[in-house]
């Protein structure tokens, strides 16, 4: 070659090290405004603003808090959900998936299933909580379908559409290069879609989170939403405040194990566009 | 050398139906020698890269006939095509983009990633195997799929515009590189261009097309043997061979 290259640089060199108050400015921000909210809130209540039956101080729903940790069928009740949210949503990604990938690949099966994706689309998928419930009794499973229902969706849509913008002179290279449809699949379609079947995942767990506790809500023994629906009865509100904030806190964390297998997998960034024009 | 390893026959190539049918291919027959460098010259919608794909196997011609080394075009391992865009997977590294080809037609890997070391040495990409594409430039990100072509050791190159979008001097390099490859490992190229000049500085001949429906305007041979480098398109023949091509051009607009 007449040209050569220089030596790629070394990739240290390319990473602009920010300085200390750019890498804490977020944190620190997040912190001053989660001390804001505890102080109106605090405000609130105490100038009678909000009633206490509605919205108890802060202080009162920390010391919730910590005797809902410190009871032993707290956790049993804790586990029940997660175990339905994981359940339904690891079969959720998979029917998503699977189906997504059918009608992604196969103009036919798009045209055939249209209507019943619209249909479907169009549902509001709660209101089938009771017929599940009836079905699959007040246990886990009628929980995990229900958590199955709503959160397969938004992964087949994302499935679907990222396929389907497939490059088709990506697809005219792996074609000239003997590639079987199978090896367009796995080597081309479904990496192409990856950024989009990570956003549809993400959406999928917090509905699946939604689907559980609203079928627990509807007719359970046991389970976080369960034991929510209980202390609303029972007017504890204050552990009602707990027990939504350890709901939000195992979003949280589900969410948060996502985005870091996300960042693993999809390391090529999200929104690459450019030469490599993919 | 003198045998023909791509022929065609009155292909023609038509889109659509009725009223809306476009003629994109007609009644090109031609013959293309081992070892030959041939461009295929027209303006842009003159159905030369429609042809490209024909010859590739990706298009069946609507008439005609079309063979290559003797059979019906189809996708093989003997015959790499190249496209203007680069059209690296973004979550490959260049190494990994220039085993590709290998990992589709199951090549043995050890000696496949030994190659693809060498060619990406070859096209100057040394020291950037583990880049992924959006850490190269345009010119690194094409000469990266230069190298995944050549991994299979194809017979037959066939080039849409491969340097088309990059600037003028990295494309004359390239092109000047390719035209050393082939003459070395003894390919026939195929390069469809827009460009007279880039046309006459790579090849052994020049096949015109018209537009609308693409036909073939005509032949020209270069007259200067190769290698070639940059001095040799300050000739007098050069600048002739550039006119007459033109003019074949001109006449068939």
């Amino acid at each position: 070659m007449s040209v050569q290259e220089a030596p790629a640089p070394a990739r240290e060199e390319q990473a602009v090290r920010p300085s200390r108050l750019r890498r804490w400015r977020g944190p620190i921000g997040a912190s001053l405004i989660f001390v804001v909210i505890i102080a109106f809130w605090h405000l609130a209540v105490a100038s009678g603003l909000v009633h206490e039956v509605i919205l108890p101080p802060p202080a009162e729903v920390g010391l919730a808090l910590v005797s809902t940790f410190s009871e032993g069928f707290f956790y049993e009740h804790l586990w029940v959900t997660v175990q339905e949210i994981l359940i339904g949503f690891v079969i959720g990604v998979i029917i998503g998936f699977a189906v997504g990938a059918i009608l992604g690949t196969s103009a036919l099966m798009r045209e055939i299933s249209l209507p019943y994706v619209v249909a479907f689309q169009g549902l509001p998928k709660i209101v089938l909580a009771p017929i599940f419930i009836t079905a699959f009794g007040f246990g886990m499973t009628s929980k995990v379908v229900m958590a199955i229902v709503i959160s397969f969706f938004p992964l087949l849509v994302n499935t679907m559409s990222g396929l389907m913008t497939v490059d088709a002179e990506a697809v005219r290279l792996m074609r000239s290069l003997t590639a079987s449809r199978r090896d367009i699949f796995f080597k081309l379609s479904v990496m192409h879609a990856m950024p989009s079947i990570f956003a549809g995942i993400k959406t999928s767990l917090t509905l699946a989170l939604v689907g559980a506790i609203v079928g627990e809500f509807v007719g359970a023994r046991n389970g976080l939403g369960f034991l929510l629906a209980s202390y609303s009865y029972q007017l504890q509100v204050d552990r009602v405040w707990a027990i939504t904030l350890i709901l939000a806190i195992i979003g949280i964390i589900l969410y948060v194990t996502i985005e870091y297998i996300e960042r693993k997998v999809v390391f090529w960034g999200t929104l690459q566009t450019g030469e490599a024009g993919m | 050398m003198n045998t023909a390893v791509i022929e065609t026959t009155d292909v023609a190539k038509r889109f659509g139906t009725g009223d809306e049918q476009v003629r994109a291919l007609d009644g090109v027959t031609l013959e293309i020698r081992q070892g030959e460098i041939v461009s295929l010259l027209g303006s842009s919608g003159c159905g030369k890269s429609t042809f490209l794909s024909i010859l590739a196997g990706l298009l069946e011609p609507s008439s005609g006939k079309a063979s290559i080394e003797g059979e019906p075009p189809r996708p093989r391992r003997e015959v790499g095509l190249m496209f203007q865009r680069s059209l690296l997977f973004p979550w490959r590294n260049a190494l990994d983009n220039v085993m590709l080809p290998a990992e589709v037609m199951d090549l043995p890997r050890d000696e496949s990633r030994e190659r693809a070391r060498e060619l990406l040495a070859m096209v100057g990409l040394a020291g950037w195997e583990d880049r992924l594409p959006s850490e190269l430039s345009g010119g690194m990100q094409q000469r990266v799929a230069l190298a995944r072509v050549l991994l299979p050791d194809p017979d037959i190159l066939l080039l849409d515009e491969p340097f088309g979008a990059l600037d003028e001097m990295t494309r004359e390099s390239l092109d000047l590189e390719l035209a050393r490859v082939a003459a070395i490992t003894n390919k026939t190229v195929v390069l469809v261009t827009h460009s007279v000049y880039e046309a006459v500085m790579v090849s052994d001949r020049v096949f015109v097309f018209t537009a609308r429906p693409g036909r073939l305007a005509g032949t020209v041979e270069v007259p200067f043997g190769r290698p070639r480098d940059l001095a040799s398109s300050g000739t007098a023949e050069f600048a002739q061979c550039v006119a007459s091509v033109r003019a074949l051009m001109e006449t068939s607009l």
